[in-house]
């Protein structure tokens, strides 16, 4: 008896430990919101919420993708470039082609799937290193959208589709927000609690493991880069919807940002350990850093400081918790 | 092989040879169900060859393996998985990030859901085998980052029951956990064995293996020697079988005059446990050998000597001096060489020239704010090729385009410039051939003779008798014999290194 008290007592430790680092990015998260609320008297308005989410639905969905990506121990540089290609391509198909709205849409999914494709095939077949792979392709696929608009936007002519991924509003929420959601329920969901959830952790936290038990490492790794591609597309549906245009240049940081969130969310840089739900805590905080700041009439470049300096804290904060 | 106990397992005429050298030669082996069978030999005899191909890691070359009087032909490991033979490495494969149950289901997780696993049903199947192993204790959602190695062994070993293994192997489960944690462990093999498992433990610590074994096989050299059963085990044939009779005198050993006390280690005590309480002396011109198994804290002493690992008691004099700050700079200042048991990994850098490589060290010392002195370096290296009798076509070579035997002899060149006073040698001549193996023996001498002393790490034996002049002998972690080495035997270190503490 006197054993199972004490053992309940060390549980209990044990369990507010294990609370403290699984929440620590929300701790962050809650502070920075607190920190902002006492600065300005607009950060806590239910307007300003909503404005956070329409900032971070993009960068969280492509987060969600590169989520995967690291946890099997690679990463994707070239996001950014699909989501720009992907916009440009979206443009042409609604405005030149006037095709069906919905035939767009899984077309351009579908497009999105197949450029992460190549660089899961190239990760995985031609066994280059995910970051030169993704590298090139970063570069290949900017300049495929370059050349073929000449540098210019091509303008997305449909209120529906600006509706839809935009400007839509359904019981109160924004409809940006919106799909935000019901992608993070569809990756968290897909990540621990499906067998390719489990085969992604496994093959990122132990290869050799995951080769024994018979696990396809390969194809593993390759779904991840498709699906990344297919999220990146996503994410550019949100950013042309606002913007009525497919634009070949945008994106520049998107793939850097996406890697931030996945980050401050304490998913492991190595692989095999990663959550969607500490993903979507990571892009809040950096959505949170980004509006507070501008209410507080900070410029973007003091922006860009803080939040280098936050990554760097949140890492260190990660290490030595897991430390002990 | 009595009638209760019919063959689970059996291997006939297995061999396998990589790239022209015979790993494994004929083996013929028969495994009884529910019997502790034990795999001995030394390093190199063949035991990891054996199990990978049990594993279907390695496909033999020739040869036929049957489970129960049934051919079987395994491609890749899951083959031997589904055969229900299941392998537990020494470096366990396990998902830090991952929980317990997580892990356990890893080779069965197609029983709890075709696209979403059941958490429930795996989370009630893992506590029943935990259960079963009497290890309710487990917390099944925990990280198995945060466990134990010996709490991972039984995530191991759970791992093979909910896939009901009929064979389990071991690959040196206790080498590194404490004492307590192998008590565990042997009580686990016992309950295995009950429920009618085999397993095959390969291990080279014989005490373990007389307590839990059934039978036990010799391999030695790719060959095996002979299967021995419970009853006929004795350390001392077991030893001889596992060492054989080898020529011993190949080796030229020159004479040489001890001068002063070079080193002396005064209860040195590793900060992570590697080893502890080591003291010795080591006069100049002296070869002193430690022999031991590997993981026995040989190669971590010589690291804590030249200041790569850290120390929490004891101390080091070198010619009389105490050594304050420990870091391999100071310890290449004050005359220390270590030329590692790793020389890709840690003795040469594979992607520069073979002169660049001899002055690895050479180039911290020759520059001048910070520019390379170039000529005094290559005067160098032309002087070390020569006098090492490295042969490369140039100097300007890649360091990988070398034989084994050459690679090494660059590892011996880096250091001589600073005029070592003691080298620290592990594992001298690893990886390279019999004849290269003869000039680094001869090396060795040139060097001693001149007054350097020399510690040298070695697994082979018979290396060890002949061109030391001392041997020390350390077993988990500690000395545990000091012999003369004209007047002992490769017998008489094994029975030391392996030997049950008293």
């Amino acid at each position: 008896m006197d054993q199972t008290l004490t053992a309940k007592k060390t549980d209990v430790v044990a369990i507010l430990w294990n609370l403290l680092i699984n929440l620590r990015s929300l701790i962050i998260l809650v502070l920075l919101g607190v920190l902002f609320t006492i600065l300005s008297p607009y950060f806590l308005l239910a307007r300003n919420f909503a404005n956070i989410g329409m900032q971070i639905a993009s960068v969280a969905i492509g987060a969600f993708g590169m989520t995967f990506v690291i946890t099997t121990g690679g990463i994707d540089l070239s996001v950014g470039s699909i989501l720009a290609l992907t916009s440009v391509f979206t443009g042409w198909f609604i405005s030149t082609y006037h095709w069906n709205l919905w035939a767009t849409i899984a077309a351009i999914l579908l497009i999105g799937m197949l450029m992460g494709s190549v660089n899961g095939a190239g990760v995985v077949y031609l066994k280059i290193e995910p970051l030169l792979m993704t590298l090139a392709t970063m570069f290949i696929y900017r300049g495929i959208g370059l050349r073929l608009t000449g540098g210019r936007p091509v303008p997305i002519n449909s209120p529906l589709f600006k509706t839809i991924f935009a400007g839509g509003v359904v019981i109160g929420i924004p409809s940006p927000v919106l799909i935000t959601l019901v992608l993070l329920i569809f990756c968290w969901f897909l990540l621990s609690k499906t067998i390719f959830g489990y085969n992604v952790r496994a093959v990122g936290g132990n290869i050799e493991a995951a080769r024994v038990a018979g696990i396809n490492f390969s194809l593993t790794k390759l779904i991840t880069y498709s699906f990344m591609g297919l999220m990146a597309a996503a994410a550019g549906f949100i950013v042309s919807g606002r913007l009525a245009h497919g634009i070949p240049t945008i994106g520049e940081t998107f793939a850097l940002d996406c890697v931030a969130a996945v980050i401050l969310g304490g998913t492991a840089l190595a692989g095999g350990r990663g959550t969607i739900l500490g993903t979507i805590v990571g892009a809040m905080i950096m959505g949170v850093l980004n509006n507070g700041m501008t209410l507080l009439g900070s410029q973007y470049y003091t922006e860009l400081i803080v939040k280098g300096i936050v990554i760097c804290v949140a890492v260190v904060i990660d290490n030595v918790t897991r430390r002990r | 092989m009595s009638i209760l106990h019919p063959p689970v397992l059996s291997l006939r005429n297995v061999s396998k040879s990589f790239g022209g050298v015979t790993v494994l030669e004929n083996i013929n082996l028969d495994f009884a169900k529910g019997m502790v069978h034990a795999i001995l030999g030394e390093n190199g005899a063949g035991k990891s060859t054996l199990i990978k191909i049990i594993s279907g890691y390695h496909i033999p070359d020739s040869g036929i393996i049957s489970i129960e009087g049934k051919e079987v032909f395994f491609r890749k490991p899951k083959d031997a998985l589904n055969a229900k033979i299941h392998t537990i490495y020494q470096e366990l494969s396990l998902c830090p990030h991952m929980t317990v149950a997580e892990n356990i289901i890893m080779n069965d997780r197609r029983r709890f859901g075709r696209f979403v696993l059941s958490r429930k049903q795996y989370i009630r199947a893992v506590a029943e085998v935990l259960a079963k192993l009497e290890q309710q204790d487990l917390d099944p959602k925990r990280n198995v980052g945060e466990l134990s190695v010996a709490k991972r062994q039984v995530v191991e070993i759970a791992k093979a029951i909910i896939g009901s293994a009929k064979i389990i192997i071991m690959d040196e489960p206790t080498s590194s956990i404490s004492k307590s944690d192998s008590e565990i462990l042997k009580n686990l093999i016992l309950s295995l064995k009950q429920a009618g498992i085999t397993i095959l433990y390969i291990s080279h610590r014989l005490h373990e293996v007389f307590e839990i074994a059934d039978t036990a096989t010799i391999l030695r050299d790719g060959n095996l020697i002979e299967t021995v059963e419970k009853e006929d085990f004795s350390e001392d044939r077991i030893i001889s079988m596992m060492v054989g009779r080898r020529l011993v005198n190949v080796y030229p050993k020159t004479e040489t005059s001890f001068g002063d006390v070079a080193l002396e280690v005064k209860g040195l005590t590793d900060e992570k446990g590697g080893f502890r309480n080591i003291s010795f002396t080591l006069r100049s011109g002296e070869i002193l050998g430690i022999g031991g198994l590997v993981g026995a804290g040989r190669s971590e002493l010589l690291e804590a000597i030249f200041g790569l690992r850290k120390t929490s008691e004891g101390h080091i004099l070198l010619g009389g001096n105490r050594i304050r700050a420990r870091n391999p700079k100071q310890a290449i200042k004050l005359g220390l060489s270590f030329i590692t048991e790793d020389r890709k990994k840690t003795g040469l850098v594979p992607y520069l020239s073979v002169q660049e490589n001899i002055n690895l060290v050479n180039s911290q010392f020759f520059n001048r704010a910070g520019v390379l002195m170039a000529a005094a370096l290559k005067k160098i290296a032309k002087h070390y090729k020569e006098r090492l009798r490295i042969k490369s076509r140039s100097l300007a070579q890649m360091i990988t385009s070398l034989s084994g035997g050459n690679q090494q002899k660059v590892a011996v060149a880096k250091w001589l410039e600073r005029n070592p006073k003691v080298i620290l040698f592990d594992e001298p001549t690893r990886g390279i051939d019999i004849g290269a193996k003869a000039e680094m023996y001869t090396i060795i001498g040139e060097l001693v003779s001149k007054g350097i002393a020399i510690i040298m790490v070695s697994s082979e034996l018979p290396e060890l008798l002949s061109v030391t002049d001392r041997i020390l002998v350390m077993r988990q972690g500690e000395i545990v014999a000091e012999l003369t080495s004209r007047e002992t035997s490769q017998e008489e270190i094994m029975r030391h290194a392996t030997k049950l503490r008293n």
